[in-house]
């Protein structure tokens, strides 16, 4: 049986594939005819040629990204001076253009592709406000706010950026700021240290702090903070399995149901102990992850991997796609059903993906760092095979 | 706001293609990717341009060329005053692709000669309508208008090009032929 490699090195085959002339339509009709055997090596010899021999792309899958990337910043800068222009417009115009959407968006082709595939899908769930709780009073804000308490007593939110509203708040009790999935906060504490909270995340914190300690507790969720030095009041976190010992320090605290709880150290030092261990003390670029039994294990780590959250990308290192999605489901509040198929959750991602407001581009990013399809039907979200 | 949207999609499904049929044309990397660039953002920001396009993928290899041949003539008007107004002075390169892990590399190598052979021996043009025809897959119409040229001209090539390809290799063939 002949190869396909024997027809790309026979000139007649190329002339007949890139120049054919009824001739050689002829040829190679009887060809195939008298050598029925050969016809798959010859329609494998085709498809070679037009799509890898002569269509075969050199540009990487980082470049590829990249200028997406780019293309999308160029674009995002237009639609800001343009929608300023766009403002005047009347209400109803924009209605008319959402109704229109809504018409047009649920392309029948892409459920034909989706079918009977192998898929991960996705939901978007009820959007929560975020809650501030101080004594008896709850606040609720619907997109992320930024807290920062002063001595008095006082508490300045701004929301989205530009909406400042103060509080007063009354001195001796606990104050809890719930942020949901798909919410963000950030928090200035009394004493200066700065708290950031992921999605998903509650915090409980005194509107001063009394006495020799500073101490707030993380009941759930994930938090970084960049805590104020003051060797006469050390700083403790208080996490539902362990405490933290802090001496003047960064690092992050990720304490999520279902997930490992565990501790990044970026700079400074902390101690762990939780009831059944004695105190550890980590280094910087070291993560201590709490096993159930009470004890530590620790490992250095590359920490911008786990605190790049706060500044508006998470980072991946051949990171399972079941722990990509989880937290992106987080962040954009999404609930992932895995399905059944293991050859998409085997799949790992490497890269960065930048948290964008615009959840296509971010679920684009991760299929292309997976290897997976991305498609949006109406308000699921499909990851299939490539 | 549809095309919006989609453009991711456009983008990914498209953007490989593209950047080929640039760096064919003989421009260098980080141009083609500036000139992909100018054409997303264009159709994104004016998502009217898309509503009448029938064809995107065509509408786009035009876009991006016509907005290579833009950057093309504005880094000449640096170096030299010329005003040809025709593709006709652009290279195209048909870069060979024989990686295969299954073929030798002693196969590989026979199978670019002899493909290489019979593309140098045609123009640039020839081999432009060569990959639009046949990997491509555009029609006569859509060829002459990314060419500039009328469809005539664009029909009067292809068949230059099946001679001369007739002419060069076509002879020892046929005495195969009659041998076997």
């Amino acid at each position: 049986m002949k190869r396909y490699t024997y027809f790309l090195k026979d000139s007649k085959f190329i002339r007949w594939q890139l120049l054919s002339d009824s001739c050689l339509d002829e040829y190679w009709k009887n060809f195939i005819e008298e050598h029925p055997e050969s016809e798959n090596e010859i329609h494998e010899a085709i498809t070679y040629l037009k799509n890898k021999g002569l269509n075969k792309s050199t540009l990487t899958e980082k470049e590829r990204i990249i200028l997406f990337d780019r293309i999308q910043e160029t674009i995002r800068h237009k639609k800001k001076s343009k929608l300023q222009r766009l403002i005047f417009f009347s209400s109803a115009a924009v209605a008319i253009l959402i109704i229109g959407f809504l018409l047009l968006y649920p392309r029948q082709e892409d459920k034909i592709i989706l079918a009977d595939k192998e898929h991960i899908m996705g939901e978007f769930l009820n959007s929560e406000d975020i809650q501030l709780i101080t004594g008896e009073e709850s606040m609720s804000f619907q997109s992320d706010i930024d807290v920062k308490l002063s001595e008095e007593g006082k508490a300045e939110i701004v929301q989205n950026n530009k909406d400042v509203q103060q509080i007063e708040i009354k001195q001796d009790q606990l104050n809890t700021l719930i942020v949901p999935y798909g919410k963000r906060s950030t928090l200035t504490l009394a004493d200066g240290s700065k708290v950031w909270l992921n999605s998903g995340s509650v915090l409980k914190f005194p509107v001063h702090f009394v006495g020799n300690n500073r101490e707030i507790s993380l009941v759930s969720g994930e938090m970084y903070i960049e805590v104020s030095p003051n060797k006469k009041m050390p700083f403790r976190v208080l996490s539902s399995d362990f405490n933290i010992k802090v001496y003047g320090t960064k690092f992050n605290v990720s304490n999520y149901e279902g997930s490992a709880h565990s501790v990044v150290l970026v700079e400074g030092s902390v101690s762990l102990q939780s009831s059944k261990s004695k105190e550890l003390f980590l280094s910087p670029s070291e993560q201590a992850v709490y096993s159930g039994d009470g004890r530590f294990n620790t490992q250095s780590v590359n920490v911008n991997q786990f605190i790049s959250w706060k500044n508006g990308y998470l980072e991946f290192n051949k990171t399972p796609m079941t722990e990509v999605l989880k937290q992106i489901g987080r962040y954009y509040n999404l609930s992932f059903d895995f399905g059944e198929d293991s050859n998409l959750q085997k799949r790992t991602c490497t890269g960065k993906i930048y948290l964008s407001e615009n959840l296509d581009n971010v679920m684009t990013t991760v299929s292309l760092l997976s290897s997976t399809k991305y498609s949006k039907i109406n308000n699921k979200i499909f990851i299939t095979n490539e | 706001m549809k095309a919006n949207k989609d453009i991711s999609y456009i983008y990914n499904l498209y953007v490989d293609d593209l950047f080929i049929y640039g760096t064919y044309l003989g421009f260098e990397r980080e141009v083609v990717k500036d000139a992909i660039h100018d054409v997303f953002v264009k159709i994104t920001i004016d998502s009217g341009l898309l509503k009448d396009v029938s064809d995107i993928k065509f509408y786009l290899f035009k876009s991006v060329k016509y907005r290579l041949f833009d950057l093309h003539k504005k880094s000449m008007r640096e170096i030299m005053i010329d005003n040809t107004e025709s593709f006709e002075e652009l290279p195209f390169d048909i870069e060979l692709n024989v990686e295969d892990s299954l073929i030798e590399e002693e196969e590989q190598l026979k199978v670019k000669n002899e493909i290489n052979l019979m593309l140098d021996s045609l123009t640039n043009r020839q081999r432009e309508i060569i990959y639009l025809r046949y990997v491509q897959e555009y029609d006569y119409e859509q060829i002459s208008e990314l060419l500039k040229i009328n469809v005539h001209s664009c029909r009067k090539l292809v068949s230059k090009a099946i001679l001369s390809l007739r002419e060069k290799f076509g002879i020892l063939i046929n005495v195969l032929v009659l041998l076997s």
